[in-house]
């Protein structure tokens, strides 16, 4: 009863705002306990575009549906949004919460924590647009300096700031860009096997949980090539068992 | 505060030992010979590691454990412990026996039970003696086997298993019998196989009986030890010796001469020890398998179930609650691990104490073992105590066997104080200490929108080719000022090139106050020639005269340009210098004629 309530209430919500909905509404499906509804209702919101919260409330909703395959999507919903927002408390602590369930730990070992916080304060774009920016700011006050000679005492310590931020930035964004997973996914089946080659007649190496975030590094029909973050091993999996995070 | 007080109570270290006593009780002050007896050694206190008493020597006696019996009891807030200790005692001699002080030794301290006094009398008249039990008749002695072939010997003794093949930890019953068809003289001596590799139980009491056997009737006397294999391959249970006098028929002549003599000394019959010997055994232990293994087995294995129970069904929050996990059944219990509780982040959970009760009826050791915890419930609400999982191997059955508790449902009121502390540090007065209770995700977000910051640096991220902008900024204000630099170091040359525009100007100003001061625009005029004609020549315009200039022209721009200057220099300097009144439209007139020159001249002179 309470279910069809609910669903009445996304319907009416839909029909109102002639869309998905909105935030509020698919949030009170969730306070209500019909984590399957608000799921699918955060998920046409997300059809509008990315947003860190609703990937965060998606997780939310996958992770409280407790049926198999909702912790991997959750975890994959919490990894896109820690995509965009990766210094949002809430964020990290749901993600680390349900990778912990999925046995892998959000912290590399040894990394103090507060430094893992402060290498991940921007997110990626941020971090581009950043450099970006500094980059403007960088060259116009050059270009300003060169055209009026008599600004040029006044723009250099402009100059040397933004040229020694343009290069912190630019450190910052490479050694990010070595630590990234560019083709990241995450196993959204309780027990993903991975076989020797694309195809069941390969013999199956080993078996990854959900919620294991995985490499994508090839594909092969409806085969992905996974490879495991944490123990480094490779193998072939059916690509419904993951789910790929848009990075 | 109670519960605080509670609690350091249960938790304490057991250093005080002023609580401990320990008493000893037979069930009888006099037995036969061939009666049993029963010591009970009760050891209590307030602590649950009691250790066991040790037992005087008592050479008139033969001493079997024969199990043992724990109560735990958390009353109050403080924790009793009582511990029954049972033996099976044997009487080896006729007379007045005793049991010597009984000791437990705790933190250092020793506590002694008074010696026991007891009379052992003779069975039916009958002298018997010995380590294993006598044979109740002793029947006279029969020609011995050497004697006559075809019947057993007088004495012998056995020792067999009942299982040659068991597994790991599966109870082995070990039965060594003593047979004897005659009458001993003196005490038999018993030495216990040595069983390296088992854990051993006694299984009292003895046994004993008769039995027919090539032709002979024996007396036997049988005593029963459980093992249990601690590893797996191929064991060996030792030998088991008994030493005895039996008496050996000889044949006298009583027509000897020392016929007399031999008979008061040593009578009719002679003695003879004899040492016997059991063949070892070998035993084949099984490893437990591997395949099917259950989480949560902890190597119990025998035939076990498990129950738990709580002492209440609904408290209020803090209040504490004991848990009584209890594991009966038949095996080795004293090894038997303690069950691993699940998670229960609604509780706090202490230690576990446990408690052993053995019992050897039967030839099996069976029993139980009670865990009992004290759990404290952090939230109020319905809460539930999770089953608690038990696995074990069952030997019978040659698999893992899954047990577990029945899920407990409690019903816990919020509490009247400030609620458990989370830890045992009296609260300050601004206020307790936070009190973790069960970890979640955080609730869902309000706003779909990305924070400004986020907005603000992830937008520059999208504009692609706009970043060039910049960059051509860049390049084109590099070029200008190079270009400014080259100029700034050839001024002859600037004022070549400048030298047009700077006409222009004076020219324009010409025309602004033609009007007004065609005087002043004259001199205007006169400054666009001659400063263009000066700029193109590197020379000072004050300077230039009119020859120079018509010089230079001739070499650069030929003649007739030479004679065109020549006419308007002089026609500006007129105006410039008349004495009559100017009008503007005489300046105005010359102005095409001298923007033609200078245009003409500009095109047409090189340096």
């Amino acid at each position: 009863m309470s279910s069809l309530r609910a669903a009445l209430v996304c319907l009416l919500a839909c029909l109102s705002h002639g869309s998905a909905g909105t935030i509020e509404e698919a949030n009170q499906l969730y306070q209500k306990g019909d984590a399957a509804q608000a799921a699918r209702a955060y998920e046409a919101l997300l059809s509008q575009g990315p947003s860190p919260a609703l990937y965060f409330n998606l997780g939310n909703a996958h992770f409280k549906q407790a049926s198999p395959g909702s912790l991997g999507r959750a975890v994959a919903a919490y990894l896109q949004a820690y995509e965009l927002l990766p210094r949002d408390p809430d964020i990290r602590h749901n993600l680390e919460f349900a990778l912990r369930r999925s046995g892998e730990n959000l912290v590399p070992s040894g990394m103090p924590r507060i430094l893992h916080r402060l290498f991940y304060f921007l997110s990626w774009k941020e971090l581009l647009g950043l450099q970006w920016i500094l980059y403007w700011l960088m060259l116009l006050t050059a270009s300003l300096g060169l055209l009026v000679p008599p600004l040029r005492p006044k723009l250099r310590p402009v100059l040397a700031t933004a040229f020694a931020c343009w290069a912190a930035a630019g450190s910052w964004l490479a050694l990010r860009a070595s630590a990234r997973t560019a083709r990241l996914g995450v196993v959204v089946t309780p027990a993903a096997e991975a076989r020797s080659g694309p195809g069941t007649n390969f013999p199956v190496g080993f078996s990854a949980p959900e919620g294991r975030r995985v490499c994508v590094l090839a594909e092969s029909g409806d085969w992905l090539e996974i490879g495991t973050l944490k123990e480094g091993l490779k193998g072939w999996t059916e690509a419904k068992n993951i789910q790929r995070i848009k990075t | 505060m109670r519960l605080l007080l509670t609690l350091l109570v249960l938790l304490a270290p057991p250093t005080r030992a002023q609580e401990v006593s320990i008493t000893a009780e037979l069930d009888r002050t006099v037995a036969a010979l061939d009666e049993r007896l029963t010591l009970t050694v009760t050891v209590s206190g307030d602590r649950t590691d009691l250790p066991d008493p040790q037992l005087p020597s008592m050479p008139n006696l033969s001493v079997y454990s024969s199990g043992r019996s724990q109560n735990i009891a958390f009353v109050n807030g403080r924790v009793s412990s009582r511990i029954a200790h049972t033996f099976v005692l044997s009487p080896r001699f006729v007379g007045k026996a005793s049991i010597g002080p009984i000791a437990v030794t705790v933190d250092g301290r020793r506590f002694e039970t008074s010696p026991i006094e007891f009379q052992i009398v003779r069975p039916s008249g009958q002298p018997t003696a010995g380590i294993l039990p006598p044979p109740r008749a002793p029947r006279p002695p029969e020609p011995s086997a050497s004697a006559q072939g075809h019947f057993g010997p007088d004495v012998f003794v056995t020792a067999d298993v009942d299982k040659k093949k068991v597994y790991v930890n599966e109870q082995v019953t070990l039965t060594v019998r003593f047979y004897t068809a005659v009458s001993l003289l003196g005490n038999p001596e018993y030495v216990a196989p040595v069983t390296q590799g088992f854990l051993s139980e006694d299984l009292p009491p003895e046994r004993h009986g008769q039995v027919p056997f090539k032709n002979r009737n024996y007396h036997y006397s049988e005593i029963k030890s459980a093992l249990f294999p601690a590893q797996a391959g191929r064991l060996k249970i030792g030998s088991a010796v008994v030493r005895c006098q039996v008496q050996a028929a000889e044949a006298v002549d009583p027509f000897a001469p020392d016929f007399f003599q031999r008979f008061f000394s040593q009578g009719l019959l002679s003695g003879q020890t004899k040492e016997l010997r059991t063949e070892p055994i070998t035993l084949e232990v099984l490893p437990l398998p591997e395949a099917g293994k259950p989480e949560s087995f902890s190597g119990a294995v025998g035939q076990y179930r498990i129950g738990a129970e709580t002492d209440k069904r609904s408290l209020k929050a803090g209040d504490a609650l004991n848990l009584t996990v209890t594991i009966e059944g038949s095996g080795n219990l004293k090894a038997l691990g303690e069950p691993s509780l699940p998670a229960m982040p609604s509780f706090r959970v202490y230690d576990t104490v446990s408690s052993l009760n053995l019992n050897k009826a039967q030839d099996r050791v069976h029993g139980s073992k009670v865990f009992k915890t004290v759990l404290v419930p952090k939230a109020s609400g319905g809460l539930s105590v999770p089953s608690i999982p038990f696995s074990y191997f069952d030997p019978a059955r040659g698999e893992y066997v899954r047990a577990g508790t029945a899920p407990i449902e409690l019903q816990v009121a919020p509490g009247a104080g400030p609620g458990p502390s989370a830890s045992f540090v009296a609260p300050s007065a601004g206020g307790g200490e936070l009190t973790p209770m069960q970890e979640d995700i955080r609730y869902v977000k309000g706003g779909a929108g990305n924070p400004f910051l986020s907005r603000l640096l992830a937008r520059p991220a999208g504009l692609r080719w706009i970043h060039a902008t910049p960059l051509l900024v860049f390049i084109l204000s590099l070029a200008a000022a190079r270009r400014r630099e080259r100029l700034d170091l050839d001024p002859a040359g600037r004022r070549f090139r400048g030298a047009m525009v700077s006409a222009l100007r004076e020219i324009r100003q010409a025309e602004r106050c033609a009007s007004e001061n065609p005087s002043r625009a004259a001199a205007h005029l006169f400054e666009a020639l001659a400063g263009f004609l000066a700029d193109k020549l590197d020379r000072s315009a004050s300077g230039l005269t009119l020859r120079e200039a018509q010089e230079a022209l001739s070499r650069m721009a030929g003649a007739e340009r030479s004679q065109t200057l020549k006419s308007l220099w002089e026609e500006i300097e007129q105006l410039r210098f008349a004495q009559t009144a100017l009008a503007g439209s005489e300046v105005l007139a010359l102005i095409p004629r001298l923007e033609g020159l200078l245009e003409a001249l500009d095109t047409e002179m090189k340096r």
